[in-house]
């Protein structure tokens, strides 16, 4: 972790002049081969708590993002137009789950992840989907999730790309860091009849320190064969959050299981087959679709 | 930065969020921490709305809306890279990414409520760069829901390309006139290396194919096999 320092004096923190402002950022230390920036520097600093508070940064196998710091004139340009620009859509989110998801094509690739969920109705969650709960998280992908009800409703081919959230829930591998569970006992029992569909464009599993390829479809843990997690991803996670799944399983016990499950959702159980996409070129629509 | 089509999508198929569910969630929003949603600064519009937070001076993330209100649609993402780190990509993966200098020149980009002097200092680091975005959610289509696979989108990169009477909305709803931006970002320039050659999809359309594969066993429970 680099040092702090104010962005409006560049002041090395804590700031020695009266800076009214409080825009800081942190100055980059030289690359390391470390994944880790979430550790606590022994320099007692208000803001720096501030900032690292709650930044638990997840393990991830990608290095940093390459390309160089941010400029002042950035950070000014962007504090600037935040301030102006009413950015409502992002302001609706309300919720931040951490679970994990394999890769449906290859599910020995599993990952933790972090959903800010947004709310459309009852019925309807979309979240945008990242590799840790930190500033510096990677916007690795976007989940839908539908109710049972909606989910009845998709043709055949359509559900065979989603998957269910029973077990994961019940397994207390679906968390929403710092909610009390009684809280949102109620919500869980809604989720675990609810179907996800996950599209993770940004692979940093395999390292990948930029975006590169199409997206992947993922799916759920599941207690059998391809859907087993990997135990040492979900203990790193425990650890961090500071909490333990099996706790979270025993408050669950009570949450029944659903009823029906639409076997053509997690279509791997039933086929040990997976979805990989793929480019293909086409005509090029010339101009833009209108009707 | 790739635009879609206006018709409007049939409303999102449900019931009104319960009086309870949105206590609980009032309450979440409140405890738990958003870091990654707060990096968020900018709403950046051609036709869809980017929500972009800066990984570092020369990559932004985005999520895309398809409006600015509160119940907006979460269609996709956006990647911008700047000219330097888009040069680093294997030539294999460049056809995936699009270049955004005609977009900013043409005026059909801009940030909302931001005046214009200050718009043009960040435009002028958007002209340079490439943006690989996805749809996940095909409203242009009428999709209620978010179906099918996601799609791959192309930038406008040249006059024709998009219809008027788009363009003509945008400029009605925000007040903004494309023609006079144009001549005022006449200056810009875009990637100093000139448009990469296999950026844009090389020129041709790209889509992507769903195909069915079988799936790799952990290696966890294929060891379980052999127990």
């Amino acid at each position: 972790m680099g040092e702090l320092y104010h962005l409006a004096c560049q002041c090395p923190c804590p700031c020695p002049c009266p800076c009214p402002f409080l825009y800081f950022n942190i100055k980059p230390s030289p690359p390391t081969n470390s994944t880790q920036t979430g550790t606590r520097s022994t320099t007692p600093n208000y803001m720096y708590n501030k900032l690292i508070r709650y930044s638990i940064m997840a393990t991830t196998t990608a290095g940093p993002t390459p390309g160089k710091p941010m400029s002042l004139g950035q950070h000014i340009l962007d504090k600037g137009t935040e301030m102006l620009q009413s950015l409502k859509p992002v302001k609706q989110m309300q919720q931040h789950v951490c679970t994990f998801a394999l890769y449906s094509h290859d599910m020995n690739r599993q990952i933790e992840t972090h959903h800010y969920l947004t709310r459309a109705n009852e019925d309807f969650l979309q979240c945008a989907v990242y590799d840790s709960d930190t500033a510096h998280a990677r916007l690795i992908g976007i989940e839908y999730i539908v109710s049972d009800r909606i989910f009845e409703t998709l043709p055949p081919e359509e559900q065979k790309l989603w998957h269910s959230h029973a077990y994961e829930i019940k397994a207390g591998l679906w968390a929403n860091p710092r909610v009390p569970e009684a809280l949102h006992r109620p919500q869980l029992r809604n989720l675990t009849k609810s179907y996800g569909k996950l599209w993770c464009s940004w692979h940093t599993n395999r390292g990948d320190v930029l975006p590169l390829g199409v997206p992947s479809l993922m799916m759920s843990p599941q207690p059998m064969g391809s859907g087993i997690l990997n135990s040492e991803l979900v203990k790193s996670r425990d650890k961090r959050y500071g909490f333990d799944s099996d706790d979270l399983k025993k408050l669950r016990v009570e949450i029944e299981e659903p009823e029906w499950i639409n076997p053509n959702a997690d279509y791997w159980r039933n086929t040990s087959k997976g979805f990989f996409a793929e480019v293909e070129e086409t005509q090029m629509t010339r101009r833009a679709l209108h009707p | 930065m790739a635009t879609t089509g206006t018709p409007e999508a049939a409303k999102i198929p449900g019931e009104p969020t319960k009086t309870g569910t949105s206590l609980v969630e009032t309450a979440t929003g409140a405890i738990q921490g958003f870091a990654p949603i707060n990096k968020i600064h900018q709403h950046l519009c051609g036709e869809a709305h980017h929500y972009c937070a800066h990984q570092n001076e020369e990559m932004r993330q985005c999520l895309i809306y398809d409006s600015q209100d509160a119940d907006a649609r979460l269609i996709g993402i956006e990647y911008i890279v700047s000219e330097n780190l888009f040069m680093t990509l294997p030539d294999s993966e460049k056809p995936l990414w699009h270049s955004h200098e005609y977009e900013v020149k043409s005026g059909l980009l801009f940030m909302p409520g931001v005046p214009g002097p200050v718009q043009r200092q960040d435009l002028e680091k958007v002209a340079k760069t490439y943006g690989k975005t996805f749809h996940f959610w095909q409203i242009d289509k009428g999709d209620a829901l978010p179906l099918g696979v996601p799609q791959i989108m192309g930038a406008f990169t040249r006059d024709g390309q998009l219809y008027p009477e788009i363009a003509h909305g945008l400029e009605k709803k925000y007040g903004v006139s494309m023609e006079k931006e144009r001549e005022k970002r006449e200056y810009i320039k875009g990637p100093e290396h000139g448009i990469h050659p296999l950026a844009n999809g090389k020129g041709k359309g790209l889509k992507l194919e769903l195909r069915e594969v079988d799936c790799k066993q952990p290696v966890e429970s294929v060891a379980r096999v052999f127990v």
